[in-house]
């Protein structure tokens, strides 16, 4: 590359050119004698800097000179800086001119005895594009105004607490913050982010914005800044503190306002003042007269009645401790708005009154009756296919509809409707139901599937209508079906299907010959015998459950078809499946043990990386809390074991633990490892490859230790017992002298995790037998606020 | 390489015709125009041998560009001399900040990055084969305290382990559920991800490539899409390199291209073994998150993943680029992998990918081809 010294000049040219012809016609052999002018050339002599502030470049050549020659500069202005650090350049910055005046500089550029030449700067005044102001604060609001400079411009406002706002270390934290919760919001409501942003954008300038919901003397940062649908951040972040006052201490008046459309009533309840504690709530003519009754036609003692029990029958069940607890939970400062679905042509009274700490109403309460309106008729045309399908238990059901109107679907013995004409079923559903109750057995749309719990050789009536708002909107289908009878439960025979079988899980069905009875069923070894399966289910009962056969039954019983996966097994064993009818009240073994055929699972595919997990030495927990009681608290009465961890062969995971000892437990043919995977995995360290351990004194245990190499293949386990005993631990300041500070310690739920070896069984799938006469449902928004 | 150089057409030519037995040296004039400042790369190794090589050029009013190379001083910034050519070496690795004088013109700065300690590329084999397998991009979307995603899990587990499909594609996992709340393997990059996809919160998901959609988490779902858009051969193949150096893992990519098009080149961090509890499981693998992305290079902007530029390459022709990718404290190295992504543009100019390529850390991987 040639290195150009000058640049093209036109007159300059003119003149050479001039020059050079002339000589090349009369002295043609005479080399041109060329005249360099010597001056400074500048790319510009007026420079204009932005107001927000910039470096403006002014390239110079100085015409004459050697390569490398640098100008010198002389600036009258404090706000601009000049730097010739740079070859050729002449660099001219300047901050934000935030002074509120338009501001110049003249640069003067000089080389030895060249003519000087001058260079004029500059710069408009900085409007901020937004300009937050905060116009007044209130109990529980702030108010505030936000100026944009461009009536175009896009931005977004925030309040938070002020110690959140102070713990941001930039704009750009607060921003990236600002952006997570945005995608949060945006995949909350099922929406794209940029249309979840478009809901929050605000254009140019806005006067009494208020913020409400907020606590009363309490500190705030109110903050704004631009921002487009794309999620760009335009401006920096422009923020004022704000400190809500203190709630209001006089007397309030409470304005309430209802609304009723499609039997949604929409409660408004507007307080004379924010900041100060109220309660509100609605009743039901019927609840109210028969708080009325006993303690008087007053809307205020009704609702304080209501209150102490409420009250009352949450201390009972033990959601409650404190009536201030009550208070916090029910209390509002600013107006609410709450929408629930009523039921129709009933009268309801909202109440609304200002109270105290100890939920005792004082000053003026506000109350208002409203009678809701009535339910149409519906047009849903609603098809039931139902009795194909029947046996002990169950029968399938297929609904279809015309619409998507609600209606009831539900089913009873016949007995219990025997007699009763149409009116009269419905009476005694909403009787045993009531209109809430009957809210879970609402369906909309078309459905199927199986109608479960039922008891065999039983009939059922099966009733199905639109229902809507407490009311019938439809005429009523009546369907009997008789459950098939059951067999005694020594009779009932397993069918047994192996699904898949893989290393270390075997998926099975199980098909009844009676869907009357609740069976258990599980896999075991080849060998074990109906007695050791008796004994296992009593053990698990005992030991996993604690006795509580409400539990065991809920659990761990099936009725009908069960299908599930049995996971950590060892691979290439056999299994077979063992099926018991057990009375779900009593946890009585109703019949034999049924076993199916032994399958097998599948080859075994441990990862060839081996795991030790050792230790050198253990110390007494108790001389580690004489010396430093704060780490040494969760191994006072314990030994206090480091253990490392060596892993040979890939890995990507690890898990090591101290187990309680259990007779076997050391030897893999009786604990095989597929038993202990889910165990070390749940409970095991996976973090650190040395770990202080607690363990207890003259107990044996078991260090067991566990690596997934990096094709997910799972290790062998390693086991070693050991049994510490104080008199063999080492002295506490061995551990000192080796380190000054202590290992990672493990937190004492993961050093001696409570153990269970029994094998898992996945919980089968489509097993609804909990939920008596219920199918799966669509349930109904629950708008009703207390009741 | 101190002259004068100024030109005049006809003068020169008569200053030859003239034939005195000195050369005249000739004078160009300063082109007016927009001036470009152009590097063949915006990084090299720190060796003394690579190099990279400048351009300036001026775009006149009737839009000809002109090369003035020739005729600009180049300068590493704050070095009072212009460079003696316009190749740059260096054996120091850091960045340096080039810019080029042209006239009284001042070019935009470029930035070189002079890397040290990059992992050499394995050979290629077939210099002259440009026919490659295809692997398209999986991203599923989860969470740990999604507990609708061990199904997802389990469908991708099946297909990993159908060797008529593994070989198909490279599988992510964006832990952006919920914010990240109680997952060990949420990352940011996962969330722009998350919002570059602009998924609408059904989690789990999956995307194939930059723009796809899944139906559905079935298996036979996934399969069929994949069916779709499985391709016999890729438009470009990728050669890769990765090492840890420090606390980063520094990443050397060529690609070689079949088809000539514009490319872009990303390379996404993703690690093993992240031990999460993972809700809704019914295995104890669904606990521990494989492929789990942690930093994506090449990303545009905060919300696109479309990779760097690596520009127009022509059939047969080869460009490559360096990463470096920050491995945080709590990530572990040792489990880390590398996914490379070439994306390519379509007709409308946007880019999605055509190909992509693993590389464990410590590993090279050659140009697979077919």
């Amino acid at each position: 590359m040639s290195e150009v010294e000058k640049s093209f000049n036109p007159e300059r040219m003119k003149r050479i050119l001039f020059i050079i012809a002339t000589l090349l016609a009369v002295f043609s052999c005479v080399e041109p004698a060329i005249e360099v002018e010597r001056n400074i050339e500048l790319s510009q002599t007026d420079v204009v800097i932005g107001s927000q502030g910039a470096t403006v470049k002014v390239v110079y050549q100085i015409n004459g000179a050697d390569q490398g020659a640098q100008v010198s500069v002389a600036n009258d202005a404090e706000w601009l800086t000049v730097s010739t650090d740079k070859a050729r350049l002449i660099e001219l910055t300047a901050e934000k001119n935030e002074t509120g005046a338009l501001r110049e500089a003249l640069v003067r550029v000089s080389y030895q005895d060249y003519e000087e030449v001058a260079i004029t700067v500059s710069q408009t005044i900085w409007e901020d594009p937004i300009v937050l102001n905060l116009e007044e604060t209130q109990a529980t609001s702030v108010i505030f105004s936000v100026q944009t400079l461009d009536s175009e411009l896009t931005w977004v406002g925030q309040v938070v607490g002020k110690e959140w706002f102070e713990e941001m270390e930039s704009d750009e934290q607060i921003f990236q913050e600002d952006l997570s919760y945005y995608s949060l919001e945006a995949q909350n409501q099922g929406v794209p982010l940029s249309d979840y942003i478009s809901t929050i954008l605000n254009k140019g300038s806005f006067q009494n914005l208020k913020y409400k919901g907020l606590d009363p003397n309490s500190e705030y940062v109110i903050y704004v800044y631009g921002l487009t649908a794309e999620g760009e951040r335009t401006t920096e972040i422009y923020s004022v503190p704000a400190v809500t006052q203190p709630p209001y201490d006089g007397p309030i008046t409470l304005d309430v306002q209802i609304k009723e459309e499609n039997n949604i009533m929409d409660v408004t309840v507007t307080p004379s003042h924010d900041g100060v504690y109220y309660y509100w709530n609605l009743m039901d003519r019927e609840t109210y007269d028969s708080y009325a009754a006993q303690y008087g036609d007053d809307p205020v003692k009704v609702f304080q009645a209501y209150v102490e029990w409420d009250i009352q029958d949450l201390i009972d069940y033990e959601y409650l401790t404190t009536r201030a607890e009550y208070f916090e939970w029910y209390s509002d400062i600013n107006e609410v708005n709450s929408q629930f679905e009523c039921m129709a042509l009933t009268e309801y009274i909202v109440f609304a009154c200002k109270w105290d700490e100890d939920c005792n109403f004082e000053g003026e309460a506000a109350y208002k009756w409203h009678t809701s309106a009535d339910v149409t008729p519906s047009s849903n045309q609603i098809t039931v296919t139902v009795g194909d399908d029947v046996d002990q238990s169950s029968f399938y059901v297929e609904v279809k509809t015309t619409n998507s109107d609600p209606y009831v679907m539900i089913a009873e013995p016949s007995r219990f409707m025997e007699g009763m004409n149409e009116e009269q079923i419905y009476a005694h559903l909403v009787e045993d139901y009531g209109t809430f109750g009957l809210l879970n057995y609402v369906y909309e749309g078309d459905i199927a599937g199986r109608m479960r719990g039922l008891d065999p050789d039983t009939e059922y009536t099966m009733v199905v209508f639109g229902y809507k708002a407490g009311k019938q909107t439809t005429a009523m289908q009546k369907f009997t079906v008789r459950t098939v009878p059951a067999g005694p439960a020594e009779d009932c025979t397993f069918d047994f299907v192996l699904n898949e079988a893989g290393s270390n899980s075997l998926n099975i069905t199980v098909t009844p010959s009676d869907a009357a009875h609740f069976y258990y069923w599980y896999v075991y070894s080849p060998d074990t015998t109906a007695d050791q399966v008796r004994e296992n289910i009593t053990d698990l009962i005992q030991k996993s459950y604690y006795g509580d056969l409400y539990e065991f039954s809920y659990y761990e019983l099936s009725q009908g078809v069960s299908t599930g996966m049995i996971s950590f097994l060892a691979p290439n064993t056999g299994y077979k499946v063992a099926a018991v009818v057990m009375d779900y009240n009593t946890g009585e073994f109703l019949a034999d043990v049924v076993f199916s055929d032994v399958y097998t699972t599948g080859e075994e595919n441990y990862s060839p990386t081996t795991i030790t997990a050792t230790f050198d030495k253990f110390y007494d927990g108790d001389d580690l809390y004489d010396i430093n009681p704060d780490a040494g608290a969760q191994y006072k009465d314990y030994a206090m074991v480091p253990v490392s961890i060596t892993i040979d062969g890939d890995y990507k995971s690890y898990y090591y633990t101290i187990f309680e000892y259990e007779t076997g437990l050391e030897d893999p043919a009786q604990y095989p490892d597929a038993m202990l995977y889910e165990t070390l995995v749940y409970y095991g360290v996976y973090y650190a490859e040395t770990v202080n351990f607690r363990a207890p004194w003259n107990k044996a245990v078991v260090i067991a230790a566990m690596a997934i190499d990096n094709e997910g293949r799972y290790s062998r386990v390693y086991r070693q017992k050991y049994t510490f005993r104080k008199y063999n631990a080492s002295d506490i300041s061995e551990l000192f002298t080796k380190s000054p500070t202590l290992t990672r310690d493990v937190k004492i739920p993961y050093a001696l995790p409570e153990m269970s070896f029994d094998l898992k069984k996945d919980r089968p799938q489509g097993d609804d037998r909990y939920n008596a006469a219920k199918m799966e449902q669509v349930r109904k928004e629950n708008r009703i606020r207390k009741f | 390489m101190k002259i004068w150089k100024f030109i005049a057409g006809t003068i020169l030519s008569l200053a030859m015709l003239g034939s005195c037995g000195n050369e005249v040296e000739t004078v160009v004039p300063v082109i007016d125009g927009e001036l470009a400042f152009a590097a063949s790369s915006d990084q090299l190794r720190s060796d003394g041998a690579d190099a990279v090589t400048f351009a300036v050029s001026v775009i006149d009013a009737e839009g000809t560009v002109h090369d003035v190379t020739e005729h600009a001083e180049i300068y590493l910034t704050y070095e009072k001399a212009p460079l003696t050519s316009n190749v740059f070496t260096t054996d120091m690795e850091g960045e340096y900040i080039f810019y080029a004088v042209y006239g009284l013109q001042v070019s935009q700065d470029i930035v070189i990055t002079a890397i040290n300690d990059v992992p050499e590329l394995p050979a290629d084999p077939q210099e002259d084969n440009v026919s490659f397998r295809h692997r398209m991009l999986l991203v599923q979307h989860t969470g740990a305290t999604c507990s609708n995603c061990p199904r997802m899990m389990e469908s991708l587990r099946t297909l990993s382990q159908d060797e008529s499909y593994n070989g198909l594609y490279h599988h992510v996992a964006s832990h952006s559920y919920n914010g990240g709340e109680a997952d060990a393997a949420y990352s940011e990059a996962a969330r722009d991800l998350s919002m570059a996809y602009n998924l609408t919160g059904m989690y789990p998901m999956l995307t194939f490539n930059l723009t796809s959609t899944s139906a559905g988490t079935g298996l036979s779902e996934i399969k069929a899409q994949i069916d779709q858009l499985k391709k016999d051969k890729a438009p470009v193949g990728i050669a890769a390199a990765v090492k840890q150096s420090g606390d980063d893992i520094l990443v050397n990519v060529e690609v070689k291209a079949a088809d000539a098009n514009s490319y872009r080149l990303a390379a996404w961090l993703l690690e093993d073994g992240i031990y999460s509890l993972q809700s809704g499981m019914s295995e104890s693998w669904h606990n521990t998150h494989d492929n789990a992305l942690r930093y994506a290079a090449g990303k545009v902007s905060q919300l696109s993943f479309v990779g760097e530029k690596l520009g127009e390459l022509k059939a047969g022709e080869k460009a490559g680029k360096v990463f470096v990718l920050p491995v945080e404290e709590s990530w572990v190295a040792d489990n880390c992998e590398v996914l490379i992504l070439v994306t390519a543009a379509d007709a409308n100019g946007n880019y999605d990918v055509v190909n992509s390529a693993l590389c464990q850390v410590g590993e090279t991987v050659v140009y697979d081809y077919k």
